[in-house]
């Protein structure tokens, strides 16, 4: 089983958008997918018009994989499954920092889900907490939209620095560029620049599209609307880079 | 669910909202051998589209596949089959049997999906239909499956809850069960060892029709498997049931008009001798891969011409066997056959025919056991095969009786002599076939005068068979001293010798 986490410290830079369709391009693929949606905001649950998760109590680590077991739902297309949002997760980081080892508690609880699920997606809210470092402990990818703005690459630069801080491994991030104009000059120069200092950088860039913004209209992947689409095809390629890194290719 | 004939989807849409997909529509063909072997081994093998199908059977319904193989043309045996999960599970349910189609209907599908007010999907539902024969002649159910999404377990029960107050039920007879029922196909088990139904104070003639009666039938229900050539225990069963019609009769004596009697053991005795020789073609092919095995892989292909030339004959064999067994003549000598020993025949008396069937048989088993003791005690290292011969046919003798009137037998001693009884038996059978084995193997190399490499194969092959013989001696040995020994003899004696009534004059 492979865990994987769609995280970025800043807001609005694709991170749902690249869950919601990473999840549909596994599933899709074949692999057993389980989307975790961590962020108190619900709007991957919301996309597959899943309601938010039943409140329940969170004692340990064991009453924390129950409770998260007793929320999944089946999304509508088979082999994809959800455990949906639910504000009563704010409280993860209170429980966590009561625990022995509490920055590795949440893989131990994940591993629970191991014969079920070939990959477990996490869409991640956009801070750095005690909750964050446990997706990072728990990850074998982190994957970060990167928009190719001034900002984003500040960002990008600030969780590169807790990964070295912290003690991390810092291969586990795979950055990627998201919502890419390629008319856009600035955009141009920094995908030109950028990949060459983090050597995790992924080849596939996720286009900007008014496709992907009517996810919300549709409630459902863009993959299942607009299946082939300039962005569905880019979120495939992701996937398929993710699953198979060009050095494993036959 | 089963559901009531109009009851259609659209009942739901007062609460949900509905995506009615395109129906289809396949025809199933159902697969199991004479003695049902799949459906009592929990499974049911469907062809569809060219594709064999492996599937559970879960009352009466098809269950989950578990293999499946695209196939052109038919399957018969386990081992037509290439794929090694599906050969391996027929395997141990077909064993020697084949395949043959039971059953076949239509299935038309129509799927749905239900989705709640937000549209997502909480529930999906199959709505069959299903239909005798390939062209859908005759609906015989209507049914519905609920299949909830996990998360949303509750509305599909409200689901089965609405379903229910329109007229649904959910109990009834599943699909496969209705198809087979439609075309008297009901599965029964198959067994050589039916009840009787007999008590101690049956009258013999009674007990022994009703014996001669059921096995009768079982002989009867396996020629059509025999004149169509689909396995070798069609021939195979009905010989054994051949055989123990003229056991009884044989054996209990005086119960039926003595001529009578004897003509319709030599009849039977005739009908079974003119497949004797296709049984023998078909135990060689049978034991044709241990046969091979036995042999260094150098000598191996000299044999496979003998094994040719067993199959050419076996051809030859059965177009004879299936044109006297499909005569005319035939199915009048079985239909007069149980005619004779219907209960509505009436028959000269015979001594022994209103004799309680107990006490009577009683004394068969007993004088019996005593004749193979007798034999037994005089078997040594240096006795003649001949001995052994004649122990095995009493042996089989006494077998026979045990099971014909185990109703009447206490339980646990009978259970404990049959036991016994079969250990000794299979070493005696062990023995017998290396023996016949060798002489038919030696008669071919006469016949055919064979080549030095075909000799050479043959001349192996009989010197282990020579071993084997030798070796299984031994054993009978030992199992003859366990049958024969004081604990058992006692146990006879307990049960089935009788006090002398010494009558008041």
């Amino acid at each position: 089983m492979k865990i994987l986490s769609s995280y970025s410290i800043k807001g609005g830079v694709g991170k749902t958008a690249l869950a919601v369709n990473l999840a549909f391009a596994l599933c899709e693929a074949g692999h057993r997918t389980l989307l975790l949606d961590l962020d108190p905001q619900g709007a991957a649950a919301f996309y597959f018009r899943v309601g938010s998760a039943e409140k329940f109590r969170m004692r340990d680590a064991h009453s924390l994989a129950e409770g998260l077991r007793k929320n999944i739902r089946e999304s509508d297309f088979p082999g994809l499954d959800i455990i949906p949002s639910n504000l009563c997760y704010r409280h993860f980081d209170i429980l966590l920092d009561g625990m022995a080892k509490r920055r590795k508690q949440l893989r131990k609880v994940l591993e629970e889900f191991k014969p079920d699920y070939d990959v477990i997606l996490m869409d991640c809210p956009p801070n750095i907490t005690l909750l964050s470092e446990n997706v990072f402990r728990a990850s074998d990818a982190i994957l970060v939209p990167v928009i190719p703005t001034v900002l984003s690459k500040r960002t990008l630069e600030q969780l590169t620095g807790f990964f070295r801080d912290e003690d991390l491994p810092g291969d586990m991030l795979r950055p990627f560029f998201s919502m890419v104009q390629k008319r856009n000059k600035m955009h141009r120069e920094i995908m030109a620049d950028l990949p060459a200092s983090h050597p995790g950088f992924l080849k596939t860039a996720i286009p900007f599209s008014a496709d992907v913004e009517k996810m919300g209209v549709h409630r459902m992947p863009l993959l299942a609307y607009s299946s082939i689409c300039e962005a569905a095809m880019a979120y495939r390629a992701l996937c398929n880079e993710i699953l198979f890194p060009p050095g494993l290719q036959s | 669910m089963v559901l009531p004939g109009d009851l259609g989807p659209e009942c739901l849409r007062t609460e949900w909202r509905l995506e009615i997909h395109s129906q289809e529509s396949k025809v199933l063909e159902f697969w199991d051998t004479f003695e049902w072997g799949l459906w009592f081994g929990g499974h049911v093998l469907y062809r569809c589209g060219g594709v064999y199908n492996l599937c559970r059977h879960e009352n009466g319904t098809i269950g989950a596949v578990v293999c499946e193989e695209q196939a052109v043309g038919i399957r018969r045996s386990w081992r037509d089959f290439k794929i090694e999960p599906l050969r391996a599970a027929l395997e141990e349910m077909l064993g020697l049997r084949a395949l043959a189609m039971v059953v076949e209907g239509t299935f038309r599908l129509s799927r749905c999906d239900v989705r709640d007010g937000a549209g997502k999907i909480v529930c999906r539902l199959e709505w069959a239909s299903v239909f005798a024969g390939k062209e859908g002649e005759e609906e015989l159910q209507r049914s519905c499956r609920v299949l909830p999404l996990r998360g949303y377990e509750a509305e599909a029960d409200r689901m089965v809850e609405q379903l229910i107050r329109h007229g649904a039920t959910t109990s009834g007879d599943g699909p496969l069960e209705l198809l087979l029922r439609h075309a008297d196909r009901e599965p029964r088990k198959y067994t050589l060892r039916p009840a009787f139904g007999l008590e101690t104070e049956t009258a013999a003639r009674e007990a022994v029709g009703r014996i001669v009666g059921a096995i009768l039938k079982i002989a009867v229900s396996n020629v059509p498997g025999i004149l169509s050539d689909l396995d070798t225990e069609f021939l195979h069963d009905y010989r054994i049931c051949l055989r123990k019609i003229r056991s009884v009769l044989s054996l209990v004596k005086d119960v039926y008009p003595v001529a009578k009697s004897r003509r319709i053991r030599k009849i039977l005795g005739d009908l079974a001798r003119q497949t004797n020789r296709l049984r023998d073609l078909d135990v060689y092919l049978l034991s044709r891969d241990e046969y091979l095995d036995l042999l260094p892989p150098r000598l191996r292909p000299a044999l496979e011409g003998m094994f040719d030339d067993f199959s050419a004959e076996r051809e030859v064999e059965v177009r004879r066997t299936i044109s006297k067994m499909g005569a005319s003549l035939h199915r009048k000598i079985l239909r007069e056959t149980a005619l004779f020993f219907s209960e509505q025949t009436s028959h000269k008396h015979s001594p022994a025919a209103d004799l309680p069937v107990g006490p009577l048989v009683f004394r068969c088993i007993y004088k019996r056991y005593r004749k193979i003791r007798k034999i037994a005690a005089g078997i040594g290292t240096d006795s003649p095969d001949e001995m052994v011969h004649q122990i095995r046919i009493e042996c089989k003798k006494l077998r026979y009786l045990l099971e014909f009137f185990t109703e009447i037998i206490p339980k646990e001693e009978g259970g404990a002599m049959q036991k016994s009884l079969r250990r000794l038996q299979g070493r005696l059978g062990d023995f017998n076939d290396a023996s016949v084995q060798q002489k038919s193997l030696l008669n071919y190399w006469e016949q055919k005068r064979c080549g030095a490499e075909t000799s050479m194969g043959l001349g192996g092959l009989v010197s282990i068979l020579y071993h084997r013989q030798q070796e299984t001696r031994g054993l009978i040995e030992q199992a003859l001293e366990e049958f024969c020994g004081a604990s058992t003899a006692a146990a006879f004696k307990r049960t089935f010798k009788q006090p002398i009534t010494v009558s008041a004059t």
